[in-house]
């Protein structure tokens, strides 16, 4: 990260990971770790997003898989493959991406809104995009990235 | 994951553990002692004594407060669900379906039974996770897909396995037989060693999770229940 | 107080010469000792020069008393022994019916833990020399104890004993719900033979984190020692197996030290 980066305000802030060809980011404060992908026990239940659960230091966490959450195809995991565990005033979860590549630091100014393409239910949980490096990085807003009852499915493990 | 030994004689095989687990359950539960006057010795064990106490009492409740009981029965007409949720600890038996883990409460067991030919009838009309019926030991069982019934369609393949099912665990007095792949081992778990369900409106039959070994509890009552309400 | 079981499924790997050698040598440094006998065939009360077939109050009575946790009987079945700080709860033949009388009865398990927590302030250590047979016997020193010694002997027949102890002692320290030292002794090492090496080699292999980094040498001097009834630590110092103990002595006490309190349960 850059010397001249602000110091304290990880508002600004974004890990980004990758899911097929595109590039999404999730604001710093709300990612507690991230892990390589190791066993992740399968659990009954519905959700086809819902992968299993993994012992983080003896807590249970549930892992979402964000390709089926973003309505893409699974893919095999592989070792770039990462756990990204997040917080929100929910709970805690874990997100299966294809990869994590950095943090970065986009002014506020630089966030445009997202234009409303694309169905109801991916507008839900993007917050913007900005463009950096002749790629557009996809932000998303956490607290919106699964419904209320959805929360409660992946919180019930 | 789940390890088997003996494969042939599975119920034996869960009586011995549980055999075993019972004796050393029972030399290790102390009854509330009735102490005339306070011991002088450093003792630090009446935390055990007072929580052993609670649910080690028999069954049957004492008297006075059965009546009690009836009286709030007769006013309170809803029936208050009831979850699987014990204050102290208590033995589960852990098996699995393909890659699925779970691990059901030993107390709601009435046995495992091990598939020879047992010959099952199916019953046109019932639903699809229904296999049929089953004579055991004059006991007439519905045998049951565990599969079908608490994984949707599209992640069968969690579930399944080459191999049919082996194992049947017998619920709710033998009405029910859950079959299974495998059968692993009985353990006493502390309530402190499951995460437990908050809001269990959804999946009534789901208690918790076991923390150490990251696999579904299941509330057998709350299994019951759906498996009733599946007759058409 | 520290309370150390010294236990093996297997007979004949050392347990009563551990017990009394360990017990020896802690009471020669000063420490208020007390040994048990649980074993119903009683090498460690005869060790002492007592009875199990005659002997009146015994571990056995502390069985009998409806209520241990306020009986004065545990104080009333101590022995001493010729040296000085060095106490025996001895074993009678009896012992042997207990399992059938108890049954399952609850709590069983808990009689001794019960008994030795009265006497937490006569005692710094407690070594507990276990019966061969799983039975209630054995579940009470298991039960009483903060750590276990389990001495194996170093050769092949005696490795698959131990992997029996092993499970037997996961079984127990489940029911026990709390945490349980646990340390394998080799004994009975005889570097002449290479037998000896590879069975020591194995158990290093298998056991890493238990085992205790060295051995117990045979000492054909244990068998005069046990004739006399005199702990070899304390018959003769500068014996093999002596210094052998006193090694594994420093060893346990620097894991648990003469103030250390007892387990809670």
């Amino acid at each position: 990260m850059s010397e001249s980066a602000t110091m304290g305000d990880d508002a600004n802030r974004w890990v980004t990971f990758r899911l097929e060809s595109e590039t999404y980011g999730i604001n710093v404060m709300q990612v507690q770790e991230v892990l390589r992908v190791s066993e992740i026990a399968p659990v009954p239940g519905a959700a086809d997003y819902v992968i299993g659960i993994i012992n983080l230091r003896g807590n249970v966490v549930t892992v979402v898989d964000t390709r089926r959450r973003f309505g893409m195809v699974e893919k095999e995991v592989d070792d770039l493959s990462r756990i990204i565990i997040i917080e929100t005033e929910e709970q805690v979860v874990g997100i299966l991406v294809d990869s994590v590549a950095e943090v970065v630091e986009i002014p506020a100014s630089e966030i445009e809104t997202a234009p409303n393409v694309g169905t109801e239910e991916s507008a839900k949980y993007i917050l913007g995009v900005t463009s950096r490096e002749n790629e557009l990085l996809i932000l998303v807003d956490l607290n919106k990235f699964l419904s209320e009852e959805e929360w409660n499915e992946v919180g019930q493990f | 994951m789940a390890q088997f030994e003996d494969e042939n004689d599975s119920k034996a095989l869960v009586e011995q553990k549980q055999a075993l687990s019972n004796y050393l359950d029972a030399l290790f539960r102390e009854l509330p002692v009735i102490e005339p006057e306070p011991i002088a010795s450093p003792v630090a064990d009446e935390v055990v004594v007072a929580k052993v106490a609670a649910t080690d009492l028999p069954k049957e409740p004492v008297v006075a407060s059965s009546e009690e009981v009836t009286a709030q029965a007769a006013e309170n007409e809803e029936p208050v669900p009831v979850y699987f949720q014990p204050t102290a600890p208590f033995q589960v038996l852990f098996f699995s379906l393909g890659k699925l883990n779970l691990a059901v409460p030993l107390e709601h067991l009435s046995g495992v039974l091990k598939v020879a030919d047992e010959k099952v009838t199916p019953i046109p009309g019932y639903a699809e996770w229904h296999l049929g019926l089953m004579k055991y030991h004059g006991a007439t069982v519905s045998v049951i897909d565990t599969a079908k019934l608490i994984m949707p369609a599209h992640r069968q393949d969690v579930v399944q396995d080459q191999r049919k099912y082996r194992y049947f665990i017998l619920l709710g007095e033998r009405r029910w037989g859950l079959g299974c792949h495998a059968i692993a081992e009985v353990v006493k778990l502390d309530p402190g060693e499951v995460k437990w369900r908050k809001n269990r409106t959804l999946q009534p039959w789901l208690a918790g999770t076991v923390i150490n070994k990251m696999c579904a509890l299941i509330d057998v009552d709350g299994f019951l229940k759906l498996l009733s309400k599946g007759y058409l | 107080m520290n309370i150390w079981a010294v236990a093996n499924q297997k007979g004949g790997v050392g347990k009563t010469t551990t017990t009394v050698s360990l017990a020896g040598l802690l009471s020669a440094k000063g420490y208020r000792t007390l040994v048990v006998d649980m074993d119903p065939h009683g090498s460690l009360t005869v060790y002492f020069g007592h009875d199990p077939d005659t002997i009146e109050r015994s571990v056995y009575s502390l069985f009998q008393v409806p209520n241990i946790a306020s009986s004065d009987m545990p104080r009333r079945v101590i022995k001493q022994t010729r040296f000085e700080g060095l106490d025996l709860l001895p074993a009678s033949t009896a012992m042997a019916t207990l399992d059938r009388q108890l049954g399952t009865q609850d709590g069983k398990g808990l009689v001794i833990l019960r008994a030795l927590q009265q006497l937490a302030d006569r005692y710094d250590y407690v070594l507990i020399d276990c019966p061969p047979i799983l039975g209630v016997l054995m579940v009470n020193a298991m039960a009483a104890c903060q750590s276990l010694l389990i001495p194996v002997q170093t050769e092949f027949l005696a490795l698959k004993g131990l992997e029996r102890m092993m499970r037997t002692t996961a079984m127990i320290t489940r029911a026990r719900r709390s945490p349980l030292g646990l340390h394998i002794v080799p004994t009975m090492f005889d570097r002449r033979t290479r037998a000896s090496h590879e069975a020591l080699k194995q158990l290093q292999s298998d056991y890493p984190e238990q085992l205790w980094d060295a051995v117990i040498p045979i000492d054909t001097q244990f068998r005069e020692a046990s004739r006399k009834g005199v702990p070899l630590p304390i018959m003769r110092a500068n014996s093999r197996g002596s210094i052998a103990y006193r090694e594994l002595l420093t060893w346990l006490q620097e894991i648990y030290p003469a103030d250390s309190r007892a387990a809670e349960s």
